[in-house]
This record gives C-alpha cells, structure tokens and sequence, in this order.
C-alpha cells in the first residue's frame, strides 16, 4: 500500500509493532467472544448439577478454565512484548520479538480453535453417541493441557456451584462439638496430593480403556 | 451497528402529518426537504449510524410515526436522499453501490471532517508516530468515548486516506490487519 | 398628631374650598414664576434618568421584567426609549427629542433593541421557506431565547418582540404585526392577507388543520372559493399538505412549534 517514497517513512520496528498489536487486537476480539461461551459454559454446570450429573458439569467447568488460561498466557506474552518493542536499540532484541511473535500465535491458534462457537459448547450437553464422543475428545484434550493448581480451582468452583445449584450449606456451624457432614469431612481433609491422584482414578474410571493423548 | 440507551429526541416536525407528504410548492419542498436531511443526520448521530437501508428502516420509527399513522414513502424516500446527495443538499448521503438506490452513507460527518476528528485525537492524546492498527482506532477502550468509535471499517479507511494524501498519514500492512502511522 | 372629632358638614366643605383656591393661586405663581425652576427640574430629573439608564444597563439588557417597567416609566414622562438612529423620522416632537434621548439614555437600550431586531429579522428570514413570512411571537420569542452560534440566547419578551418588530417599520422593512385569533403574528413579507385568507387561517387555529369539507360546512363557501383560497395560501407557503389522512387536510406550519402557550 502507498508508493516507495512514503513507505519509507514507515521502519521494521513499525512493523513489528504492528504485529504485535494486531495479536493484541485479535485476543481483544478473542476476549469479548470468549466470554460469552464461558458464561454458557457456568450455565450448563449449573444446569447438569440440578440434574445430579457432576460429570459433565466438572468438563463444562474444565473447558472453561482452559479457555481462561489461554488467555492468560497471551496476555503475559504480549506484555512482554510490549516492552521489548519500546526498545530503542530495537535491532537487538529484534529474534526475540520475533521468537516471542511466533510463541504468540501459537498460542492464538490454540483460542481460535476454541472459538467453534456456541453449538460447540451446547454439545458438551448432548446425550448421544455423537455428543458423548466429543465430550471424550475434550476431556482428554484437556487432561494433558491442564496443571493440577488448574484442575483445584475447577474443583473448588463446582463446589460452590453445587452449593448454589442445591442449596446445600457449604459454611459449618461455629461450635465445634458438632459432628461434620460426612462429605464435608472428606473434602477438607483431603491434601492436594490425594486429590491429584483422586482425579486421576476418576478419569480412568469414567472412560473406556483408551490411551490419554499428550 | 451501537446504539445508545437514551432515546433519540425527535424534532417537532417529526409530530406534524404533512411532514411525511412530499410539498407540492417548491419553496416549502425545499424546507421540507432540509428538515428531513438534519433529522437523519441527526438519527443516526444519536444512534451511531452510518449507513441505511431504504428498504430495512421503511417501517422504522425514522420514517413512520406509528402514533401519527403517517409515513414517507419508499419513492418520496428516495428523493429525500437524491436531495440530501445533491450539492444543494450538501452532500450529506451518497449511495452505496451502483445498482439499487437503498443503501446509503450518512455523511452526519463527512469524511473530511471525521478525518480531522480523528487526526485531532490522535494529536491531544499524543499518539503521533505511534503505530496503531485500525482495529484499535474504532474497537479499544481507549477510543469509546470518541464519536469514531465503532465506525464502520469502509469509512474509517475512506477517512484515513485523505490523511495519505495531505501526507499526514501512512497505512500499512495487510487487509485484514492494517496500521497506521499519524505525523 | 389626633384630630379632635368634627361633624362633617359645612365647615369641611368649606375648608376644601380655601384649600384648592389656594393651590391654585399657588400653580399660578409657579406657572409665571417658577417656569425656569421647572426647566431645571426636569434637567435634573432628564440627568437622574441618564444616570439610572446607565447603572442598570445590565439590569435593562437581561431582565426583561425590569425593562418593561423602564419602558413604562419612559413613556410615562413622554420618552420613547427606542428614538434614536433610526434617522427618518416624520415631523414631530420626537425627532427633536430623538438624538438628546438617545444620549441621555445612553447606547444600552437602544443597542438592546436594535439587536434584537436583527435577531428578529434572521429568524423570520430562516423560517420563511417553511412558513411563508407568517411566524407567531412567541415561536421568534422561543427562537431568540435559544440562540444561535456566537451570540448565544437573549432573554427576552413577548413585549420586547413586538417593540422590536415596531422599531423597524420607519425602516419600510415590511415587518408588521398581526392578530391571527387569538395569536399575535409577525409578517415578514410585504404582501398581505386578504379577508378569506385570514379567515381559513383562523379557522386552522382552532384544530391546526382543516378540510375542503370543513371549509364549506362551517364558512358557507362554494368549492371552487375554498380551492382557491387553499391554493393561494399554498403557493404562500403559508399552509402544508397532508395526502394521507381520510380527506386531504390542510396544516398551517406555525404549529410544527406551537406549544399551546400564548
């Protein structure tokens, strides 16, 4: 665009600026529709622990905070970005906004699979053959990407939304002399560690015999 | 398309019955035809509107009173806009397309003037020599308050090239992500 | 100070009598005496009024209340406040007086009026496509008030309107007012109605509107005379069509801004 002479004006740093922005561009896009498939991802949890399916709704919770992390981790990238495209010794770091561009994009591929729109999520609900295969998929999609502090902040948010689905009070009384619900015992005492391995024999459990892809 | 929350203030014309019948006198034709041109100017103003369809806003509260039971017709439509298109009209609308006359730009701002709008901007929030891509220009937080916010992407690009051309301006990059580059 | 209680009767009759005798004879003494005295007092009051123009021009531009109780006053010792630069003027008293008030009054109020004559004549002059000269007084009223670009709004009445309007006919300006039933207009073209053009704009007071049917109902009037009159206040610009209504009707634009206020 524009004639030789003009286009001299602008330089590769511009250049890299702009790319740099274009991805924060796209993750600013990438945010806004987000957001409305996390938020009909909180519904159906919502909607498949009246029903009693924990199941379903912990995937629902899962996918939604893989999609948060996503997110998360372009939002840093870029940051760093930013300051390495201020430099004004821009020719230095130049491979590095390069390299950090690359890693960006990768990333943003990643989002943009996740933006197979809503129908995609609804199926996260499906009772068919269909439905239940991809429910598969995702779950063990999402098995390999996820950390374990990850999959503990999903769990502590089905409780809470248990608790808001059921009613069920998940604040114990103050005197100690009261004997704890059964369950509640069971979930305070648990370590990180026991969760982990918890979480684990549940998933091998819920799934036919199939290998977990990486 | 945005559109604010509060209600557009129709002008008292807009409650008069004859105003949705063409004027058979020239001289009352001429007024009519001006008061029409200001209150879709300053429809779409209100409602961040910068293209219209004849056909789409036909039984829109722009052109039908459901209250009066008074319209303006698809054709005395048409002229309306030929009007406000004319240079005695100041060109404030321009066609769309070259076949059918019912969608067309409303110049509430011309593109010279949103070109000074927005190279004011970017000159009082001292982003001169910044790369900004155009995205940003119409979609960040940073720009919600302007009146350019959410601007349709042809206009933008309309408005940005006579920048180019007085050499204030330099776009680059590729179509689905351009920048640009103020001076 | 107590008066001790009197019959009323002959002895206050006569006591009135010997009072007004005596102010006579008093008036006469001042009348031959004292008529430089005179000329001074009203040097002095003449200076009082200048003084006062002057102080309270603020008061006199902004306050349309206070400038009507100055004009009141004005005219009540014979000065027409609005004499000054309008140059012709016919024979008469006031044209002698016309330059020494202007001096004495100071430039506010006149300058007061004359902008607001020339406001008046910009409004008139916008309009007059979509009302064909024929605007009411309290719609320029409206329009002054609000303003437009660097001058801003004026504060002003409907009494200033009219003194306005009437400061620019010695100007020929074809500028007159008129009553319109219970409305006061402002015309701003030379020609004028005529008796049916007048009654039909009258009779749309009433509902903003009429019909050929009305017309010849409620005035009596052959077809051929409502067409015509119609068709005059049309080409006048003075009155829109409507085409969609059952029977096509006939607006008057005066009530596009019409607020119902007098």
């Amino acid at each position: 665009m524009g004639n030789a002479a003009s286009s001299n004006k602008i330089s590769a740093q511009d250049k890299a600026i702009l790319d740099l922005k274009n991805q924060r561009d796209k993750l600013h896009q990438y945010q806004k529709r987000i957001t409305v498939i996390t938020a009909r991802e909180t519904d159906i949890a919502k909607q498949c622990l009246a029903r009693g399916d924990k199941q379903r709704a912990l995937l629902a919770l899962r996918r939604k905070k893989y999609q948060e992390t996503l997110l998360e981790k372009t939002d840093a990238q870029l940051a760093q970005l930013e300051i390495l495209t201020s430099d004004v010794e821009f020719a230095l770091v130049q491979k590095d906004v390069l390299f950090g561009l690359q890693q960006g994009t990768v990333v943003l591929k990643q989002i943009h699979k996740e933006m197979g729109g809503l129908e995609a999520v609804e199926r996260l609900m499906g009772e068919s053959a269909e439905a239940q295969a991809y429910q598969r998929e995702v779950s063990e999609m999402l098995a390999g990407q996820m950390s374990n502090q990850d999959e503990d902040e999903v769990e502590d948010e089905l409780d809470a939304l248990e608790a808001e689905v059921t009613g069920v009070k998940t604040k114990l009384p103050d005197a100690p002399t009261q004997a704890l619900p059964e369950g509640a015992q069971k979930a305070t005492e648990e370590t990180p560690r026991e969760r982990a391995r918890r979480r684990t024999r549940d998933q091998e459990s819920s799934q036919p015999a199939e290998p977990m892809l990486a | 398309m945005t559109s604010t929350t509060t209600d557009f203030p129709f002008p008292p014309h807009h409650s008069f019955p004859p105003f949705y019948t063409l004027q058979p006198v020239l001289s009352t034709r001429t007024s009519q035809l001006a008061s029409w041109s200001h209150l879709i100017q300053a429809y779409c103003r209100h409602h961040r509107l910068f293209q219209l369809s004849l056909r789409d806003a036909a039984d829109g509260p722009l052109f039908y009173n459901r209250a009066l039971g008074r319209r303006l017709s698809l054709k005395d439509a048409r002229e309306v806009v030929e009007w406000m298109a004319s240079k005695e009209g100041g060109e404030r609308a321009e066609w769309v397309g070259d076949k059918e006359r019912d969608r067309f730009w409303v110049w509430w701002r011309r593109p010279e003037e949103w070109a000074g709008v927005i190279a004011a901007w970017v000159e009082a929030t001292g982003q001169k020599n910044t790369v900004l891509t155009l995205y940003e220009l119409t979609e960040s937080d940073a720009t919600a308050s302007q009146e350019f916010h959410g601007m349709d992407p042809e206009l933008l690009q309309r408005s940005l090239q006579i920048l180019v051309k007085r050499g204030k301006a330099q776009i680059f990059g590729s179509d689905d992500s351009l920048g640009v580059k103020f001076f | 100070m107590s008066t001790p209680h009197r019959i009323p009767g002959l002895s206050a009759f006569s006591r009135t009598q010997i009072t007004a005798a005596q102010y006579a004879s008093h008036g006469r003494t001042l009348q031959e005496t004292h008529a430089s005295s005179l000329q001074t007092q009203l040097a002095v009051f003449q200076s009082l009024l200048h003084q006062f123009a002057v102080t309270h021009a603020k008061d006199i531009r902004s306050n349309p209340t206070f400038r009507a109780e100055f004009a009141r006053m004005c005219n009540a010792i014979g000065v027409d406040p609005l004499a000054s630069s309008h140059t012709a003027r016919g024979a008469g008293g006031k044209e002698a007086g016309g330059s020494f008030w202007s001096q004495m009054l100071g430039g506010s109020v006149n300058d007061f009026y004359f902008e607001l004559a020339v406001r008046v004549v910009e409004v008139c002059r916008d309009t007059r496509a979509e009302n064909g000269g024929l605007v009411a007084v309290a719609e320029v009223r409206q329009r002054v008030q609000k303003g437009r670009g660097v001058g801003g709004g004026m504060e002003v009445s409907d009494d200033d309107i009219l003194r306005a309007v009437k400061s620019l006919e010695p100007l020929g300006s074809g500028f007159t007012i008129l009553n319109l039933g219970h409305k006061q207009m402002i015309r701003s073209v030379p020609k004028e109605l005529n008796t049916d053009q007048s009654t039909v704009l009258e009779a749309i007071q009433v509902l903003g509107h009429v019909t050929l049917s009305m017309l010849r109902i409620n005035l009596n009037w052959e077809r051929p005379r409502a067409i015509a009159v119609i068709d005059d206040l049309m080409a006048d610009s003075l009155v829109w069509v409507d085409k969609q209504a059952d029977e096509t009707e006939y607006w008057s634009p005066t009530f596009i801004h019409d607020t119902g206020g007098q």
